[in-house]
């Protein structure tokens, strides 16, 4: 009996563990492992698979125009989001720094697109963007079919992403610079610094940690966008804004090619996997202090 | 290197609520001026003000013979060592040191040899590479005094510079700050709430409560004069024994009749002074630690303190009483000799040549007019 209460003592502390690897298990490992599956197979409507075929999916998507477009188009995208929502929400956590009558309510402006669903967002920016009565064209005067035109869709999309994903940037800037001892700011001041100064020799000096956070987290963001895609431009015109993810979505849903969707996935993954190992590298050569 | 002169300075943070009121003070070029006081006192707030990181309410602040109430604080040429150092995190030693000729871009041959030359006076040419995270707080303190003097301003501000450092370190640091500023001559305003650095470093203080400046004056005057209650009990380690009473008359003049029913003979001088204005009035007899004897010398008039022995700390070449009497307690330095043992009944013996006597409402000095006027 007591035997068995001392093994029992030694087993217990993975039996905690279950119902964390349970729901990791569900919901991250098996689809994650199904999807590699997959993706050596051929599979009928309902995406079961059928006809084993080997590195067939991968070797179709390496010698396909439309993946590679895909890819491209997805790289641009990422860039303009990344580089676009960091300096919106750095720029709003910068102008929120400083305390001043309202700055509650600037500070909810600013973090509010976190809380905005990406769809619900594209739906708006569809009609703000309409070319006869979308409240754009009327403030600038200018005539142009933002979405539908192939040169201005996928900066539309990313603009729209960028600034959804600025809320959390926002956020993730604020507590950044919550963080900067006051006092350097002011020994500056009495040193002679300017405003233009301060910002580059210590604030972001001084976000550089979160900065690369924010970073990566944005860059897995970013790639994995999908609502705002599906909702304003389907992946058109042509495939100017055929993103990775929907072409995933569109193979696998509309052309239930789910052996090349799964195959997608899985260079997608590769992808984020590669770049955020190559950003760990540089990061401990590049964040300061 | 310049004077600084304020007059009538007041800071109101919020409404009617003044940190700093008519703050009136000339400093010379060169003087050493420490700023003391409690917490809350403004003495932060006024060196603030000075260095442009408050607004200035009301008053003028004139640093040279320029009005400088509205110049930039970049502008106003004055250096400042923070009590937390404030050194720049994410930038090496010489960068931190750097900093302030970067931005005034001097050139980078002249930077170099400005940093290595106040490096070599501190003894930090070993730490020039390091962040100030690698620093011990004496290394950091250095770098930050390093920083403050390597661009000669017309004057350096410190803000509690040393209490952030453990007392032997601090001892050390002072007597270093004290020989820094006899080398370069330079102006600093020095804000501390520890009377033994304000005594130690300051040609003058300037004592500090509420918002108002309540004394300024040589750490001897102040020590020897004290303009009123307050600054007779900040100054001074033990602090001053203060006991309430009153003057009464007793044969031959008059003598200090103390709430606890002690009786104190007064001199010619005091009881002339004392009994025509202070006639059944509340009276304060201030006398110091060091005034308090074990035994009566041959010399001199003395009063009677009797109690019991509560404390007795044995500092080597001294000891201090601590007495607790009719009137409360009472600390005696005296000689390590003193017979008085713990929880034994004693008498000590004030020498009341010495004692001071404050005014029981207002608080004010009795003599201080009278002490300066002889």
């Amino acid at each position: 009996m007591k035997h068995l209460a001392e093994k029992l003592r030694g087993v217990s502390p993975y039996a905690y563990l279950i119902p964390c690897f349970a729901i990791f298990g569900m919901f991250l490992f098996y689809p994650f492992f199904k999807t590699i599956y997959l993706s050596f197979f051929l599979t009928d409507k309902l995406g079961r698979a059928k006809l084993f075929v080997g590195a067939e999916n991968y070797t179709d998507l390496l010698t396909s125009e439309s993946f590679y477009n895909s890819i491209f188009v997805t790289l641009v995208f990422v860039v303009i989001v990344v580089f676009g929502s960091m300096l919106l929400g750095l720029t709003a956590a910068v102008l929120c720094s400083k305390t001043f009558p309202g700055i509650r309510a600037f500070s909810t402006a600013y973090a509010l697109p976190m809380a905005i669903a990406s769809s619900g967002a594209a739906m708006i920016f569809k009609v703000i963007l309409n070319p006869t009565i979308g409240l754009f064209n009327k403030l600038t005067g200018l005539d142009i079919n933002w979405i539908s035109d192939p040169r201005t869709a996928l900066v539309c999309v990313a603009v729209l992403t960028a600034w959804l994903n600025s809320g959390i940037n926002f956020l993730y800037f604020s507590a950044g610079l919550g963080n900067i001892d006051e006092s350097i700011y002011e020994r500056a001041s009495v040193d002679g610094a300017n405003g233009v100064q301060k910002f580059f020799r210590l604030t972001l000096p001084g976000l550089s940690p979160i900065m690369f956070y924010t970073l990566v987290v944005n860059i897995i963001q970013a790639f994995q966008s999908f609502g705002q895609v599906k909702i304003l431009t389907q992946g058109g015109p042509g495939e100017a804004t055929n993103l990775i993810v929907y072409s995933i979505y569109r193979d696998a849903f509309f052309n239930y090619k789910f052996g090349s969707a799964a195959a997608q996935s899985v260079v997608l993954f590769l992808i984020i996997m590669a770049l955020t190992l190559v950003m760990f590298k540089v990061e401990k050569k590049g964040v300061k202090y | 290197m310049a004077e600084i002169v304020l007059k009538d300075v007041c800071k109101v943070f919020e409404k009617d609520q003044y940190a700093v009121s008519n703050f009136s003070l000339h400093i010379r070029d060169g003087e050493f001026v420490v700023f003391v006081g409690p917490s809350g006192c403004g003495k932060s707030t006024t060196l603030r003000m000075i260095a442009g990181l408050e607004e200035i309410t009301s008053g003028e602040l004139w640093i040279g013979d320029e009005l400088c109430n509205y110049t930039d604080p970049g502008a106003r040429d004055l250096s400042m060592v923070f009590q937390n150092y404030a050194l720049y995190p994410q930038m090496t030693v010489y960068d931190n040191m750097a900093f302030s000729l970067w931005v005034r871009k001097v050139p980078k041959r002249e930077i170099r040899r400005q940093v290595e030359q106040a490096a070599d006076l501190l003894g930090i040419t070993h730490l020039l590479d390091r962040r100030p995270a690698a620093l011990s707080g004496g290394q950091k303190q250095r770098v930050a005094i390093g920083s403050a003097i390597l661009r000669k301003p017309r004057a350096f501000l410190m803000d509690e510079p040393l209490s952030n450092l453990d007392a032997k370190l601090r001892t050390h640091m002072r007597v270093e700050l004290a020989a820094l500023h006899h080398k370069l001559g330079t102006t600093v305003i020095y804000v501390t709430h520890d009377q033994t650095e304000a005594m130690t470093l300051a040609d003058r203080i300037v004592v500090m409560k509420g918002g108002y400046i309540q004394q300024v004056a040589t750490p001897a005057e102040l020590y020897n004069r004290p303009t009123n209650q307050f600054v007779a009990g900040f100054i001074g380690s033990p602090a001053m024994n203060f006991i309430p009473g009153r003057v009464c008359r007793a044969k031959g003049g008059a003598a200090f009749l103390s709430d606890g029913g002690q009786v104190f003979p007064l001199t010619a001088a005091q009881a002339e002074k004392l009994w025509p204005l202070y006639d059944n009035r509340a009276v304060v007899l201030g006398i110091r630690p060091e005034d308090i004897h074990a035994d009566p010398g041959k010399a001199g008039l003395w009063g009677e303190m009797r109690g019991a022995v509560i404390a007795r700390e044995a500092l080597g070449h001294e000891a201090i009483v601590h007495l607790d009497t009719s009137d409360g307690e009472y600390a005696a330095r005296v000689a390590p000799d003193c017979r008085a043992v713990t929880g034994q009944e004693t008498t000590l013996y004030l020498q009341m040549e010495n004692a001071h006597f404050f005014d029981g409402e207002t608080q004010q000095n009795i003599f201080y007019q009278w002490r300066n006027e002889e």
